[in-house]
């Protein structure tokens, strides 16, 4: 019995131990910002004094970035006291993200540089959006915060009249448009109208951006898009979805969606199966039709 | 009187004794015979006195007569069964020297079986078991890791499904295990196919053997002891990372002689579960060459120590890269903006092949254990001690080509565990590893040395049915530096694991 109380007494006192001065592991992959390298924290900002350590300094190339930026570097110096610094978004997350200091500074002796790399996802609102940092002092507390702004720009490309398609999986699908002149817009060809003879696009012609996940390469991006810069070429478009390749995966469900002048005007979801993968030589899966007025430009 | 009362209870008794006796064996003599003497033997005296009384004095001589040749023949008749009585006494002594060595025998088949069969019977082996689990992690979240892993760790999972064929010969031995799990989605693998040569001792436990296939690495403790067997759910930090995994290939020479065990080994080098991409095949011709010696000792008093030395030396292998041709590449690294410029292409020169290197490693290892024996059941206590040079194959990978620097590793853990008389298991290990015992982490801009220990500290209770069944509850409290405090210190990470693990045997 004396074996049993001492064993549980010992359960219990490593128990506790375990329980002691631990910080969560979680990664911030859901995160809007994300700090390669960095320890993420769970809670709002941390409160600030003017006690702390400032930073003195920040560094960013350039303060204009893309939704889904994959490494921004970002640097700068922290006074004298440092240990570490945080960094987040204003007024979004879940946390705020820590990186240390690294040497002491040749050019502002007593002060320390210390360097992050940021990743974006690409749910960060377009528009204005500030980095906060702040300096953790020896004495246990965060200085005087500074904001940086940034500018975040879209990933969707911007153009009078955008046809987009977005999916789901890794697999390889290709966006066709019938065009009222009978071409049809593809990877291979990517203007919506014919080309002039000295092989120059026409007024009204819609291009493919690019080729996403041509030959099964993960871009990241799942999406397709036909930009027109000016009123598209009046007629009648039929949007056709090919599965070039299934990449092994079974099946990818997508979305096309019509802007007009950044508006969504027309939305139409479907799926594809990995036995439709054609190779571009079948005829796609017909989707929708949006025509375009002639003179005004607007489609529907 | 008493003959008679003799003489019927040794005939019940005998029949008794006989009825069983002819159904075991052939039938000797009919069953019949001892019974009609002994019913109708006390009516006789009876009989003859309510003849005295009818008769009346006048008739004396003629009755004296009567009475005289009654009693001869009573006494006849007794002699006859006083014969018969010495019969059935000797038969039954007879029966009885016949019943002694059938009882012997019967000790002797519930004694325990000797550890091999004698030669000219050697049985085909099967055995297995599954151990079914749920983990909870405490890092554990519903993400995917960079490269598709998953980061969901709380999951229902079978940890092992072993299914082992053994078959063993006087002068050799076959076996063959195979495992199925689903750690990282279903997979089924060969675990261990050994072939051996032997020859025995007389309890036909092998003197010399030598073995060639895929077979436990011997060294220390917890390599070569059989999940099965052991009540934690996993081997120690420490073990796991210089062993990925128990088996490797190439040859091995391991025998007993009384207490003494030894093995000797040469294996390929790269064990099942290497993480360093060469599972059990061999990038380089060294041959890692390990070995254990040690002793087995039973004490008179209930007490049995386990212990012994071990040692590795080899050499690992760090491969060196392909050669590559020019490319250009786009570095958004002007702009930041998603937008190519003329200054962010920039081309990547071709580098020619870069070849391979080796480099040196070994561990050494001391293992002590005991097991006792008390009213409460059976306490196991046992613990190891290692210490190694660029012998992580698997947790923090070693590469001192890359860093130019040998890395130091120590690990160690000391286990205790309750098996009760009456099913319940209770035990306690605590590990400790350290990959890199000069590690130095960036602080205030200063370089310190810096602790990577980690230590595991594992309670465990459970119910087991000896070689049945086993469930078992384990919490693995983990003590590391693998995260940072808002100083930026490293502190230890939230990463404790609970499991449940049910385990069944064929």
């Amino acid at each position: 019995m004396r074996f049993v109380m001492l064993g549980l007494a010992s359960v219990l006192a490593l128990g506790l131990a375990g329980c002691g001065d631990s910080e969560s592991g979680e990664s911030g992959l859901n995160e809007p910002l994300r700090v390669q390298g960095g320890q993420f924290f769970e809670g709002s900002f941390p409160e600030t004094h003017e006690s702390g350590p400032a930073i003195t300094q920040i560094n960013i190339r350039s303060t204009d970035l893309l939704q889904g930026n994959p490494a921004k570097a970002v640097s700068g110096l922290a006074g004298p006291g440092s240990q570490s610094v945080a960094i987040a978004l204003q007024g979004l997350g879940h946390g705020f993200w820590v990186v240390p200091v690294g040497a002491e500074s040749f050019e502002s002796p007593g002060s320390f540089g210390w360097t992050a790399t940021l990743n974006f996802s690409t749910d960060v609102p377009v528009g204005e959006q500030f980095l906060q940092t702040a300096a953790h002092g020896s004495n246990g507390e965060f200085g005087p915060e500074t904001t940086q702004r940034l500018g975040v720009k879209s990933l969707k490309p911007s153009g009078r009249v955008v046809a987009s398609l977005t999916w789901g999986t890794d697999a390889d699908l290709d966006l066709h448009l019938l065009g009222p002149s009978g071409n049809e817009l593809s990877p291979k060809h990517p203007n919506s109208s014919t080309l002039d003879s000295s092989g120059n696009a026409r007024p009204g012609n819609g291009l493919l951006d690019h080729d996403s996940l041509a030959s099964c390469v993960p871009d990241g991006l799942r999406a397709e898009n036909v930009v027109w810069m000016d009123a598209p070429e009046a007629g009648t478009y039929t949007v056709l979805v090919h599965m070039f390749s299934a990449c092994s995966k079974p099946a990818a469900s997508f979305k096309f969606n019509l802007y007009a002048d950044g508006q969504s005007v027309l939305e139409k979801a479907g799926r594809l199966l990995d036995i439709d993968a054609d190779g571009g030589s079948g005829n796609g899966l017909f989707v929708t039709q949006f025509s375009c007025d002639e003179g005004t430009g607007t489609c529907s | 009187m008493n003959r008679h009362i003799s003489a019927a209870l040794a005939a019940a008794l005998l029949a008794g004794l006989v009825k069983p006796a002819l159904a075991q064996t052939a039938p000797a003599t009919p069953p019949a015979a001892p019974t009609q003497p002994a019913v109708p033997a006390p009516a006789t005296p009876s009989a003859s006195t309510p003849i005295a009384a009818e008769g009346g004095p006048s008739a004396a001589p003629a009755h004296n007569a009567a009475l005289e040749k009654e009693v001869t023949l009573q006494r006849a008749d007794l002699d006859e069964q006083d014969g018969r009585i010495a019969d059935l006494e000797k038969q039954l002594k007879a029966l009885k020297a016949s019943e002694t060595p059938k009882k012997d025998q019967k000790k002797a088949d519930s004694r325990p079986a000797p550890a091999a069969p004698p030669a000219a019977d050697f049985p085909l082996k099967v055995t297995g078991y599954v151990q079914a689990q749920y983990e909870f992690h405490q890092d554990s979240e519903d993400q995917l890791q960079q490269g598709g892993a998953l980061l969901n760790q709380n999951r229902f999972l079978l940890r092992r499904t072993r299914v082992k064929l053994q078959r063993e010969w006087q002068y050799g031995g076959v076996m063959i295990e195979l495992d199925a799990n689903t750690v990282k989605g279903p997979a089924i693998g060969l675990q261990h196919a050994e072939v051996s040569l032997a020859y025995r001792n007389q309890d036909q436990s092998p003197l010399v053997q030598a073995t060639l296939g895929l077979f436990d690495n011997p060294f220390g403790r917890e390599v070569v002891e059989s999940p099965r067997e052991r009540p934690f759910m996993e081997r120690s930090y420490a073990s796991r990372a210089f062993f990925p995994a128990e088996p490797d290939l190439g040859l091995r020479v391991s025998g007993q002689a009384s207490f003494l065990r030894y093995a000797v080994a040469v294996v390929n080098g790269q064990p099942l579960g290497d993480r360093t991409g060469f599972i059990l095949q061999d990038p380089n011709a060294h041959k890692d060459v390990l070995g254990r010696v040690g002793v087995d000792v039973t004490l008179p008093s209930p007490v049995r120590i386990i212990g012994g030395v071990s040692v590795l030396n080899g050499k690992g292998f760090h491969p060196g890269s392909d050669a590559t041709k020019n490319t250009l590449s786009w570095r958004d690294n002007v702009s930041e903006d998603g937008l190519v410029t003329l200054p962010e292409i920039v081309g990547v020169p071709g580098v020619a092949a870069q070849p391979a290197k080796n480099f040196d490693r070994w561990l050494v290892g001391f293992d002590l254990g005991a097991q006792f024996n008390s009213k409460l059941g059976t306490t196991h206590l046992y613990g190891e001690f290692s210490l190694g040079s660029n012998m992580d194959r698997n947790v923090f990978v070693a590469d001192p080509v890359t860093t130019g620097v040998d890395a130091r590793e120590l690990g160690w853990y000391v286990s205790l565990y309750q098996e009760f008389k009456q099913g319940p298991i209770a035990g306690f290990r605590v590990d400790q590893y350290n990959p890199n015992a000069d590690f130095a982490d960036s602080r205030g801009g200063k370089l310190i040395p810096l602790t990577e220990t980690i230590t595991t500290y594992s309670p465990l209770i459970g119910f087991q049915v000896p070689h049945k069944a086993r469930l078992v509850a384990e919490w693995d409290i983990v003590r590391d530096s693998l995260a940072r405090n808002t100083a930026g210190v490293p502190v230890d990470r939230k990463n404790n694991i609970v499991t449940i693990r049910l385990q069944g045997e064929l």
